[in-house]
């Protein structure tokens, strides 16, 4: 294994921010202040010390991977210095983004992420946006390897995987941050805090957009010669998940969506969307939640154990089809006695029973913010939990929760009948065959 | 119970057999792909039966991992024993693939086994083993720890992982030896040695304190930061009052850790820590400090706020309002409502945008004294929150406050917004008036307009005075407000003004208002016609001509549909006409289908989605209708009502017919004479048929002559279609082409405009077949249509040539042979 590790004294000059501060160099400057210092005060412009910035890497940079890389390109406390991905062409197209940005050639490119890992000791996060398959096992090793983590959604493909996420980020101290970014985004924010706040009253019913239906595929593509290893490591494509021959409509396109090994059904888009419904209530006191089966493809009703019934949407179409709940993909909508809100993409403010509800939108936000004092910016918000180690908004138990309740959603399906989960202890009360459900072996020798 | 029993007993049936057929697919040569399928069935039901099967695939390089799949779910202790034995029979990968199915159901009868393999010379396998030991837990944390000091420093990290496990799931005293076991480790992973002084502080409770505050006096950024990650698992004011301990001897930039925490554990046991850090030292620590006090939200931190709101830190000052205008509950209101009679004025203006903000009801009555502050932006901005959050309540006041301020504009806009809120606006002109009895200057204008926002008779009578004042400023004003009133009350008031303008553009105004408040009277349609009818001499612009249509198309009335006819040939008037007469003609074709009828017929438009539109509402008419006032000009059967040269006309097949051949040739023009008289304006409408290479024509307005001779205007038409839908004359030669509309001035010179594709429009023209003409002379006009298609249209001013009525007949022309047939002739005079 050649060794990619550049030289941290060589004349790139980027000494991280880590040696840099473990050393004890550190002056008695600002460079090094947590996130909330506005950059203007620190007497450059806007521009951040190199050594106060947060050190980088990605994994998996393909279609969303590419995007999320472009917006924290533009935070000006981060500094990019790897680019990991199995495929060649994007490994590469991914290099040539970051070192676009930068003006030189510095970013290294990594096909393996283990080596990445077991190099890069001077990277402090990662970004993870790989295929569904290997969110949560490259989540684990990078926090096992010391680093941050945003990860992109879904998190997990089953409950023991994100329970190890969980685990392993509360082991090491790690942040991490799940890719459920409308719950950093203003039109949802507010229609999640009328509902936290009870100005709609005690709410009875929350909807979740999980318009998706796909992942259920077992079949296999006809073989194809598999491509050299270094264009595309097809074993380590596949990773913990079972083996079978190459095709490459897996790899391109998204193709993988369609199989139960490598995606998930429900949970697919409920990963976009049940953590912005969950987020309208209390869920530390939410012991159970019952699932009722409607049938396949339809919508699931179900009922947490404070009496609300959360909808996860089903209706025919498509995710981006108007809806009665919402227009446009991805909402969320909260009914209390006194009136609803709901939120989706696109829109530019959130929908409300009566525009009487809006009057105290800004207000809203801003108690929001001082409660919290989150910016309304995902990758923002991960970042500055990075300098100030405190937990994100998509932190790992909301992750693990919200993930929770669709793959059990999920697996009702698949069973075709009620079930009752226990929410605290994440398996399901007095059906045996469902809690065999919740964990796929591992192929190795991808293990966590 | 009886049933419960079967039903249990059918579904044991069906498993069992389930399972059978899997087992049996699992045992054959079936494809891979079907054994994987059986393997992921069989995990869902899979027991003990199935175990020595799936046991058996564990050495099977495609097979394992699918197996072990299955076999990790089943609540058989047989899958432990298969898995142990499975570890001296399987190698590399495989094992690797064992060993985490042994670590996955916590075998602690594996322990032994897996112990050794923890020395494996496959790192792999080693580490798997590690952590498999740390997920069994128990027992295996000796055999972990003795491994700590001995194992390579590539598997050292996996050790590390098994122990982390095992300590997380022991008692506390056990796993305190642990941790402090790791923590004594020299050159451990950064993450590792956080990870053993998390579980070391958490293991010990509260006695775990004094580490973590030890941790936090670290001199470097990166650990102290560790340490507080650690500290937001632990809840609790005991660790709070540690932190706030630790922030006077803490560097600067760990201060700013601390504070951010200690904001973020929401724990009021911080607000005495953080208060004087607040108030002085290094900026940004200032600023965090304050934000964090607004994030635990104690009232007391409040008149800090205010304070600070006037700190000579910009960076201060400014998170001071942000805090204050975010805080949480009546204090803060109270805070904020207070800062409107601040001595300075930035800081009353910072109140005022808090109370919008915070939307504080309570501060209407202060706002309405800041609405005449002196100085005119604070005025402005309680004016613009006064729009915001007023109610009936605060008109009064804003009317007073209109009279005094220096910022009239923003109380105009407030009081203008306030009133629309309300449900009935003229129950606010009252208030409106008593304050008018008293203004003077831009005020007194500013309610003029307002009470024309409302309007209502009080406030009619009460602008319409405005009209005569003293004041010129006033009386425009008074004139602008009537031209705008909402309602049709002020129509009289119009009407008189558009005679009474001192100038053309109040005129212009009146007109303007007019014409938008005949649609709004509450009068039936032909009275609001008659208005508009009245109304058009004065209006002299085409312009508002044009505003006069689109105003009869919201009319929907026989009377406006006949007052829009009239300009549906009008130059820059016919189009805005056309778009009228089909608007009403829609609405009332049912009720009224000759008027529509006679309307439609006379649109001349080269728009095709109007023409579209024509067309339905034509087609949607009764037969008849669109005939309606035509008269026959022939009788079909035989040649009464016209003249001919003998020889040379007849009926055949129903129509008028002339034929030259070969045998029989034409050497010269003839003409088949309408005897019916020599109409004026009158639309005409026949069928004509022509053989290939006939030339053939239709007279209007025209002469005769000796020897069955015309002179004048012709429809001219050919049988290749070349010279169909051109007005031919016989002294001036093609005056007007398809697509033309031409126009001759009195000296004859012709102005040409392109209306139509002269090679699209022929296409409308059916060689051979019958073809219908459709002409319409009116005034100086003659339009054709072919088959219902506009094709020519020509406005004749000429001195000598333009003839306004004459003879109507039919062309036989010379040349080679040819046959030219009429029928279904019909005209109506035009008034």
């Amino acid at each position: 294994m050649k060794s990619n590790k550049p030289n941290s004294s060589d004349k790139r000059g980027t000494i991280t921010r880590r040696q840099f501060l473990s050393r004890g160099t550190m002056a008695a400057s600002a460079v090094a202040l947590p996130y909330f210092i506005p950059a203007s005060a620190l007497g450059r412009g806007g521009a951040v010390a190199p050594s106060a910035r947060i050190v980088m890497g990605g994994i998996g940079l393909g279609g969303r991977g590419s995007y999320d890389l472009s917006v924290m390109l533009a935070q000006p406390d981060v500094q990019w210095v790897a680019a990991c991905d199995v495929v060649k062409s994007r490994r590469e197209a991914a290099k040539n983004t970051v070192d676009g940005h930068y003006g030189n050639k510095d970013c290294v490119a990594y096909g393996d992420m283990r080596q990445l890992l077991a190099e890069r000791t001077d990277i402090e996060a990662v970004l993870i946006a790989t295929g569904d398959r290997w969110h949560a096992l490259a989540s684990t090793w990078a926090m096992r390897a010391g680093k941050d983590v945003y990860c992109e959604k879904p998190a997990c493909l089953t409950m023991a995987q994100g329970q190890t996420v969980v685990e392993t980020a509360r082991r090491y101290g790690r942040v991490y941050q799940t890719g459920a970014q409308r719950l950093s985004e203003p039109h949802h924010v507010y229609a999640i805090e009328m509902a936290r706040s009870g100005r709609l009253g005690p709410i009875h019913t929350a909807y979740a957009d999980c318009r998706w239906r796909d992942g259920n595929r077992h079949d296999w593509l006809p073989a194809e010669p598999e491509p050299p290893k270094d264009e595309m490591d097809w074993d380590l494509w596949l990773g913990a998940c079972p083996w079978r021959p190459y095709n490459s409509t897996y790899v391109n396109g998204g193709g993988w969506y369609h199989f139960h090994d490598f995606a998930t059904d429900v949970a697919m888009w409920g990963a976009h969307t049940v953590a912005q419904a969950l987020a309208g209530f209390d869920m530390e006191n939410i012991s159970t939640i019952d699932f009722e089966y409607a049938g396949p493809e339809a919508t699931i009703m179900t009922r947490l154990s404070n009496g609300v019934k959360l909808v996860l949407y089903r209706a025919a179409g498509s995710v981006w089809d108007q809806c009665e709940y919402w227009h446009g993909a991805c909402g969320e909508r909260f009914d209390g006695p006194e009136g609803w809100t709901a939120a989706a993409d696109g829109y530019s403010k959130t929908d409300v029973s009566s525009p009487a509800l809006l009057a105290d939108y800004k207000k809203v936000l801003a108690e929001y913010t001082a409660r919290t004092q989150r910016p309304m910016n995902h990758v923002r918000d991960f970042l500055d939990c990075v300098r100030s180690r405190r937990s994100p908004v998509a932190n790992p138990e909301v992750m693990y929760r919200s993930m929770c309740i669709c793959l059990a959603a999920d697996i009702s399906g698949q069973l075709k009948r009620n079930l009752k989960f226990d929410l605290r202890k994440a398996e399901f009360i007095g059906d045996a065959e469902a809690n065999r459900m919740r964990s796929r072996a591992m192929r190795p020798p991808y293990a966590v | 119970m009886k049933h419960i029993v079967l039903a249990v007993l059918l579904f044991a049936t069906t498993a069992f057999a389930q399972q059978e057929r899997f087992l049996g697919v699992l045992k054959s040569d079936a494809p891979v792909i079907e054994k994987a399928e059986a393997c992921r069935e069989l995990a869902h039901i899979g027991t003990r039966e199935a175990v020595p099967v799936l046991a058996a695939l564990l050495a099977d390089e495609k097979l394992s991992h699918l197996a072990r799949h299955a076999l990790e779910p089943i609540p058989d202790p047989s899958v432990d024993a298969a898995l142990r034995d499975a570890l001296g029979k399987v190698n590399g990968r495989l094992l690797v693939g064992v060993i985490g199915s042994i670590g996955f159901r916590k075998d602690s009868q594996a322990v032994g086994l897996l112990g050794k393999c923890l020395n494996d010379p496959d790192p792999a396998v080693a580490q798997a083993s590690a952590r498999a030991l740390g997920s069994i837990g128990g027992a295996a944390a000796q055999v972990l720890e003795g491994a700590l000091t001995t194992s390579s420093p590539v598997n050292q990290p996996a050790v590390c992982e098994g122990l982390l496990r095992c300590a997380e799931a022991l008692p506390g005293a056990r796993a305190v030896a642990i941790y402090d076991a790791l923590r004594k480790v020299p050159n451990l992973s950064h993450q590792v040695k956080v990870a053993a002084l998390s579980g070391s502080i958490r293991s010990r409770g509260a006695k775990g304190i004094p580490l973590l505050v030890d941790a936090i006096r670290n001199e470097s950024y990166v650990p102290v930061g560790d340490a507080i990650r650690i500290s937001m698992a632990m809840p609790g004011s005991q660790v709070t009052r540690a932190l706030a301990g630790e922030l006077k001897r803490a560097t600067p930039e760990s201060q700013v850790l601390l504070i951010q925490t200690l904001g973020f554990r929401g724990d009021v046991a911080a607000v005495s820590a953080l208060t004087p850090l607040a108030k002085s030292g290094p900026s940004a620590r200032r600023v965090m400090a304050i934000r964090s006090l607004v994030q635990l939200g104690k009232p007391s931190t409040i008149p800090l706020l205010v304070t600070l709101l006037k700190d000579a830190d910009a960076a201060v000052s400014g998170a001071a309002k942000t805090g204050l205008t975010c805080f949480s509950g009546l204090e803060a209101d109270a805070a904020v409502v207070a800062l409107l009679i601040e001595r300075e004025a930035k800081t009353r203006i910072t109140g005022i945008e808090a109370v919008a903000q915070r939307r504080i009801f309570a501060a209407l009555p202060s706002l309405l004294v800041s609405a005449s502050d002196p100085d005119a932006t604070v005025a402005g901005a309680s004016f613009k929150v006064l729009g915001e959050l007023g109610g009936p309540g605060e008109i009064p006041g804003l009317v007073d406050a209109l009279l005094q301020t220096r910022a009239v504009e923003a109380g105009e806009t407030a009081l203008t917004e306030v009133c629309a809120r309300q449900s009935d606006p003229t129950r606010c002109t009252d208030k409106l008036l008593t304050g008018l009895a008293v203004a003077k200057g831009e005020p007194r204008l500013a309610l003029l307009r307002i009470l024309g926002t409302l309007g209502g008779g009080q406030a009619l009578i009460a602008v319409r005075a405005g009209l005569g004042d003293a004041d010129a400023a006033t009386r425009e004003t008074a004139w602008r407000v009537l031209c705008d009133w909402p309602t049709a009350e002020a129509l009289a008031d119009l009407a008189r003004m558009t005679t009474t303008a001192p100038d053309e553009k109040l005129k212009s105004l009146a007109v303007r208002g007019q014409l938008r408040l005949i649609p709004l009277q509450p009068v039936d349609g032909g009275r609001k016609v008659g208005l508009i009818r009245e109304l058009m001499p004065v209006l002299e612009q085409l312009k508002q001509q044009n505003v006069a249509l689109a105003v009869l198309g919201t009319i929907h009335s026989p009377e406006s549909l006949v007052l829009v006819a009239g300009s549906l040939s009008k130059e820059g008037l016919k189009e805005e006409a056309a778009v009228a007469a089909v608007t009403i003609a829609e609405k009332i074709a049912t009720s009224n289908p000759a008027e529509v009828a006679d309307a439609l017929q006379q649109i001349q438009t080269s728009n095709d989605q109007i023409a579209g539109r024509v067309r339905k509402v034509l087609a949607s008419l009764p037969p008849g209708a669109a005939e309606a006032g035509f008269t026959a000009m022939f009788n079909g059967k035989d040649l009464s009502g016209w003249s001919g040269k003998p020889g040379w006309w007849n009926v055949e097949e129903g129509a008028l017919t002339s034929e030259s051949t070969t045998e029989k040739p034409c050497k010269e023009c003839n003409y088949l004479l309408w005897d019916g008289g020599q109409p004026a304006d009158f639309e005409l409408r026949a069928d004509f048929r022509l053989s290939g290479s006939a030339n053939s024509g239709i007279q209007i307005r025209s002469e005769t002559r000796p020897n069955w001779d015309t002179y004048g205007y012709q429809a001219d038409m050919t049988g290749d279609g070349e010279l169909v839908g051109f007005v031919y004359h016989h002294a001036r030669g093609l005056i007007a082409g398809r697509g033309e509309q031409a126009t001759f001035d009195a000296e004859g010179k012709k102005v040409v405009e392109r209306i139509g594709d002269p090679a699209e429009l022929v296409k409308r023209f059916k060689q051979g077949d019958w073809n219908s003409y459709r002409i319409i002379c009116r005034g100086p006009e003659i339009t054709l249509y072919i088959n219902g298609v506009l094709m020519c249209h020509i406005t004749d001013h000429h001195a000598t040539q333009a003839a306004t009525r004459g003879i109507i007949a039919l062309q036989m022309h010379p040349g080679p042979p040819m046959k030219v047939q009429f029928k279904n002739l019909r005209i109506k005079e035009l008034k």
